[in-house]
């Protein structure tokens, strides 16, 4: 299909069309590529967001009992499971490899009350290009 | 001590201190080695844009989100910062950090922060444009 499209970034699109030709294909062709990769990435992303939050219930949930009776251990969460409480980091972190849980997305993490922390960042000054 | 030359950065008015270290997954699987700029405006330990923060997997040793941890810039913008752990180490350096990072969506910038530091007698010197680190052991 033709469509018309606006703001698209100029000299991406001169980059984007010379890569098309390299590659010996229409440019057309090469959108419709680049349209489903995009696609399938944002997937990946919101799966992996899904997981995270699924992590953070777990973690919220399990706290008041998990400081009661093991403040200062650690804990491992992965993709919403409740994996164990360790005695240190070390351990911690060996049960993600014991576990096969490298890859996923889990936490390992510390049993302390929340506290608060504001990351600051600086400031630099750029010409302009 | 180990020494690191300023550097330009991109359109940046002036030369800046910049240190290059490994930086690894604590289980050492996957290891990279960057360049970060370092921001004695940033209070944390390291800040790490999210694509390196993809590549070593570090959201397989993730700290938990919370509502009470954010970041926010000189404008007072607010972001959400994710926190992983990772180990880094410096060339000519015996000594391993297990370091704090901090990423946001599309974090494209490395900068070492106040935190870090705190192990170090760090020495910026403007005339040879270079920064010393000296390892501090704790008593």
């Amino acid at each position: 299909m033709s469509v018309l499209i606006k703001d698209v970034d100029k000299e991406l699109y001169k980059k984007f069309k010379a890569k098309a030709v390299l590659k010996g294909i229409k440019v057309g062709t090469a959108l419709s590529l680049a349209i489903e990769k995009w696609l399938q990435e944002d997937d990946i992303i919101t799966d992996e967001e899904t997981n995270r939050i699924r992590n953070n219930e777990t973690y919220n949930k399990l706290l008041p009992r998990l400081i009661r009776d093991n403040r200062n251990a650690w804990v491992v969460i992965s993709e919403g499971e409740f994996i164990g409480v360790f005695k240190s980091q070390k351990d911690a972190v060996e049960a993600v490899e014991s576990n096969n849980l490298y890859g996923k997305v889990n936490i390992v993490s510390q049993i302390a009350k929340e506290k608060t922390r504001v990351v600051r960042f600086g400031i630099r000054r750029k010409r302009k290009a | 001590m180990i020494a690191f030359a300023y550097e330009s950065m991109d359109f940046a008015l002036t030369k800046a201190p910049f240190l290059e270290f490994s930086l690894a997954d604590p289980l050492g699987k996957k290891r990279t080695n960057l360049k970060g700029l370092v921001d004695t405006g940033y209070d944390g330990e390291l800040l790490l844009t999210s694509a390196s923060y993809r590549e070593l997997d570090l959201r397989s040793f993730e700290l938990p989100v919370s509502d009470l941890i954010f970041g926010e810039t000189v404008t007072g913008e607010r972001l959400d910062i994710r926190n992983s752990s990772a180990v880094l180490e410096f060339n000519g350096l015996d000594v391993s950090f297990l370091v704090e990072i901090d990423t946001f969506k599309d974090c494209k910038e490395i900068l070492i922060g106040r935190k870090f530091l705190e192990s170090f007698l760090t020495t910026l010197n403007g005339h040879s444009e270079e920064i010393g680190l000296e390892f501090l052991e704790k008593e």
